[in-house]
């Protein structure tokens, strides 16, 4: 497994980013606004399910929340679905944790992947390449 | 001039369970980390790289055939000096969801640093259910126009 790890401070406090991510009807005016037939559905407590997509675009997310710790931590399993995602893949986790800096929110994402990667001892080693890598 | 790629066997790695462990075996090195993060910025001569790894010529080559042997990097001399590369597509598609993973959280995430700050100096340009504090009554309709007191 590899987690990504990315940060960002946003010009709000904690509640308001959260509410960012949790209210459908803001969602949709920041996620994909390229695809503007996105819909939301998200049932934001432990256990309750989400989905975004895009029929134009034919694919979207889905998933459960597994922690819903407002305003500081959200979590959910990550499910990608399109034409080429087998219905057995394993989930992706993702985290996202909200940490007042003054005024202003840091926003951070952990995007846990749930391939395996065979050999141990290297994740560690993956982790700093890819990530590296995938800055470029 | 004379070309000499040495390009690794990856016809000889027929399984991908075979490739990934000398993949593994590869980076599970601090210099050869190292040799492949200065790669990524584009090819390097070997003195570029015993620079980097302050170790001498022969002890770069050492860690470029594991590097070669795991299908990573390629050597070419394309004049009088030999270059080091990257092989594109060496890495497996764990690089790719990493590269694909990021760039979309780049992208979400600075929609939602803009969205957050043109929330605090106009209007959003859909309203979330809320209340206004001056008469205390829900507003919910998407084409609102009422500027929104900043929470």
């Amino acid at each position: 497994m590899s987690t990504l790890t990315l940060t960002r401070t946003v010009a709000a406090a904690p509640e308001r980013a959260w509410q960012a991510w949790t209210d459908p009807a803001e969602l949709a005016a920041w996620w994909w606004p390229q695809w503007p037939d996105t819909t939301y559905d998200l049932d934001v407590r432990v256990g309750g399910r989400y989905r975004i997509h895009s029929a134009g675009a034919a694919f979207g997310i889905s998933g459960e929340y597994t922690r819903v710790d407002r305003p500081h931590l959200l979590a959910m399993t990550w499910v990608w679905h399109n034409a080429e995602t087998s219905p057995d893949a394993a989930p992706d986790e993702v985290e996202i944790e909200f940490t007042a800096e003054g005024a202003q929110t840091v926003v951070t994402v952990r995007h846990t992947s749930a391939e395996e990667l065979q050999g141990s001892g290297t994740e560690q080693g993956w982790n700093a390449v890819l990530d590296r890598f995938a800055r470029r | 001039m004379v070309k000499y790629p040495w390009e690794p066997p990856p016809a000889l790695r027929d399984s991908a369970s075979e490739r990934l462990d000398a993949q593994a075996h590869a980076i599970a090195s601090a210099p050869r980390r190292a040799v492949l993060e200065r790669l990524a910025d584009g090819p390097a001569s070997m003195t570029d790289l015993s620079d980097l790894l302050a170790v001498t010529l022969p002890a770069v080559d050492k860690h470029l055939r594991v590097l070669m042997d795991a299908g990573l990097v390629t050597k070419s001399k394309p004049g009088r000096t030999t270059s080091v590369a990257l092989r594109p597509g060496g890495l497996t598609e764990l690089v790719e969801w990493s590269a694909r993973t990021r760039l979309l959280w780049t992208g979400l995430l600075d929609r939602l640093s803009d969205h957050l700050e043109a929330d605090g100096a106009a209007p959003p340009p859909t309203a979330p259910v809320t209340r206004s504090p001056a008469t205390d009554t829900p507003t919910t309709d998407a084409a609102a126009t009422d500027p929104q007191e900043h929470r």
